[in-house]
């Protein structure tokens, strides 16, 4: 099987990925409804926020929001649907493409967020590029994470239930990391270890990476 | 059941009694409770009242003491008058140009009798400088001939005390259940390269005990911190990503419960061990090393390796290890066995429920 094939494939996917994600409207739509209403909700019921009280509702929002994001990323694939991708394709392109498909789409809801936020609020953020770029770290890592617990929790019927009690712990890790470098970025603290920081939160990222390319095979299979 | 199969069990059962009794009963060696104040104001009669544990000051007769500032500049006291067995007033002559120029000198202090040993309260004390004129040249004297204290004892340490024996059941059982998991782990591997039912089984019963460990090495943790930081939880890394651990541990439970089909079960809950296990690695061994902790082993703070611990300490801590691994492993191959049972009598249990029914 030769390179381009490979990329082609993953670049299939991703497209299908896309394609679904605009037809069905409604489940864009409620996204973004959802973060809307809860940034609003966040809003009326601090009033003024101050610059740590920002960061930490920033973080729990993205958290919630794209849990329910990624959550019909396997759910919405049922019965002949996913029976017809499996015999016709690789596990390792459907995940890849999975993982950068929830990777550029978290990284749109973090900045939508992050646009909300600016629009309700103020923009405490000092540093841009470093706050973005932990966005999307952050996002890369809850893409990883919450597509593996989804593979899972998509073969039960309980899924959401089972999919936030199986993710929230995983992410902690890399949520904690993610909100330790979104301090320096908004100017709370100043850290002279940085970058060692963003190297670790990426060193995490790509391990838990490396761990569902492999295992999610065995998911696949039923 | 025949001893030469079995020789390890009871190998496990006398160890832990071993570092029960020896761990818990073994006294520890005199050293320095405490002082009244810990400030003290340089002048020609410096007097520190000290609180000695485990001391035998009114019987030693070779009773001495130093105040140490740096390796060339220790003060010897001028007089030390003995309330009772564990309370002494030393008397120190600090009418001497001290060492440096800072306004206040961390000082350590040093008491030594034959009874005893000696006896240490680093970095204890602080000295106020006297700033009078003409004070005489330090005449530095020298920390010779000090006395070991005799027989099996146990280090006394500041802030810890007695708590040090806690060495052999929080640190031992973090130790086994990090070697638990791995054998759990490693069977979930192998049942993902050949699913058998047996390699699930034990998989599964590995690191149930060592969630058992887990949450007994978090109570252990918490029992130490409200000793000698004052609070059974803190808001340090090391603890919170412990916890963290341990719910993701719980997770992979709550997914066996949660699944129906066995052979589903059996595979996912494979799948998430593996992956949970590599989660941890970065929990338990990374984040907690690059941020600030009070924990002994992160953030430059000593821990129980190398010099940090004891030589009388080492003979209870690793046969405590030992002791704990083999009693897990133990635990394990009867949840095992519970397993194969349940698997070769399900027709007649089965039936057995239809008939209470």
């Amino acid at each position: 099987m030769n390179k381009t094939y490979l990329l082609s494939q993953i670049f299939q996917l991703i497209k299908k990925e896309f394609l679904l994600e605009l037809r069905n409207k409604f489940a864009l739509g409620s996204i973004l409804l959802f973060g809307v209403s809860t940034v609003f909700i966040a809003f009326k019921a601090f009033n003024q926020f101050s610059v740590m009280t920002w960061n930490v509702m920033f973080w729990v929002l993205f958290l919630f929001i794209s849990t329910n994001a990624i959550l019909k990323s396997f759910t919405q694939e049922k019965g002949s649907q996913a029976l017809y991708l499996y015999t016709l394709l690789n596990p390792y392109y459907v995940i890849i493409a999975k993982m950068i498909y929830n990777l550029f789409f978290l990284s749109l809801v973090g900045i939508m967020i992050y646009i909300l936020f600016i629009y309700f609020s103020i923009n405490p953020v000092v540093h841009l590029g470093l706050f973005i770029l932990d966005i999307v770290l952050v996002a890369y890592g809850l893409s990883v994470i919450f597509s593996f617990v989804s593979a899972i929790a998509a073969m039960e019927n309980n899924s959401s239930v089972l999919m936030a009690v199986l993710g929230m712990p995983l992410v902690l890790p890399v949520l904690l990391s993610g909100i330790k470098i979104s301090t320096i970025a908004l100017g709370i603290t100043v850290d002279s270890e940085l970058n060692t920081d963003l190297l670790l939160l990426f060193a995490i990222n790509l391990m838990l990476t490396g761990a569902v390319i492999i295992l999610f095979p065995i998911l696949w299979k039923s | 059941m025949s001893i030469k199969n079995n020789w390890w069990k009871i190998l496990s059962v006398l160890l832990m009694l071993y570092v029960l009794t020896v761990g818990m009963l073994t006294p520890m060696k005199s050293g320095i409770y405490g002082v009244d104040s810990i400030s003290l104001k340089a002048s020609e009669n410096t007097v520190v009242r000290v609180e000695g544990y485990n001391s035998n000051y009114d019987k030693a007769t070779d009773l001495r003491a130093w105040l140490k500032f740096d390796s060339t500049h220790i003060i010897k006291a001028k007089r030390i008058s003995v309330i009772d067995y564990k309370m002494a007033d030393i008397a120190f002559d600090l009418n001497v140009t001290l060492p440096g120029t800072s306004e206040v000198l961390p000082a350590t202090l040093i008491i030594d009798n034959e009874m005893d040993g000696y006896s240490i309260f680093p970095e204890g004390l602080v000295v106020t400088r006297n700033k009078m004129e003409g004070l005489k040249p330090l005449v530095s004297s020298s920390l010779n001939d000090l006395h070991q204290a005799k027989g099996f004892k146990f280090p006394y340490m500041n802030i810890l005390h007695e708590t040090i024996r806690n060495t052999f059941f929080h640190v031992a059982i973090w130790m086994a259940m990090f070697l638990l998991m791995t054998i759990g782990l490693i069977y979930s591997i192998m049942y993902l390269v050949k699913p058998t039912l047996k390699y699930d089984h034990v998989a599964y019963s590995y690191t149930a005990i060592s969630l058992v460990y887990g949450v007994i090495g978090l109570a252990t943790g918490a029992v130490w911190a409200r000793f000698s930081w004052g609070a059974y939880w803190t808001n340090d890394v090391r603890l919170n990503m412990a916890a963290v651990a341990v719910l993701i541990y719980f997770a992979y439970f709550i997914l066996r419960g949660s699944i129906e089909d066995q052979d589903k079960r059996n595979r996912f809950a494979a799948a998430f061990n593996i992956f949970a296990y590599l989660a941890m690695i970065p929990l338990l061994l990374i984040i907690p090393r690059l941020a600030d902790s009070l924990h002994p082993g992160v953030g430059g703070n000593p821990a129980f390796s190398g010099e940090d611990l004891d030589n009388t300490l080492r003979m209870v801590f690793y046969p405590a290890i030992i002791s704990l691994i083999l009693l897990g492993v133990w635990i394990a191959s009867l949840r095992t066995r519970i397993f194969q049972l349940e698997e070769k009598h399900i027709d007649k249990i089965n039936k057995a429920s239809f008939l209470v029914e």
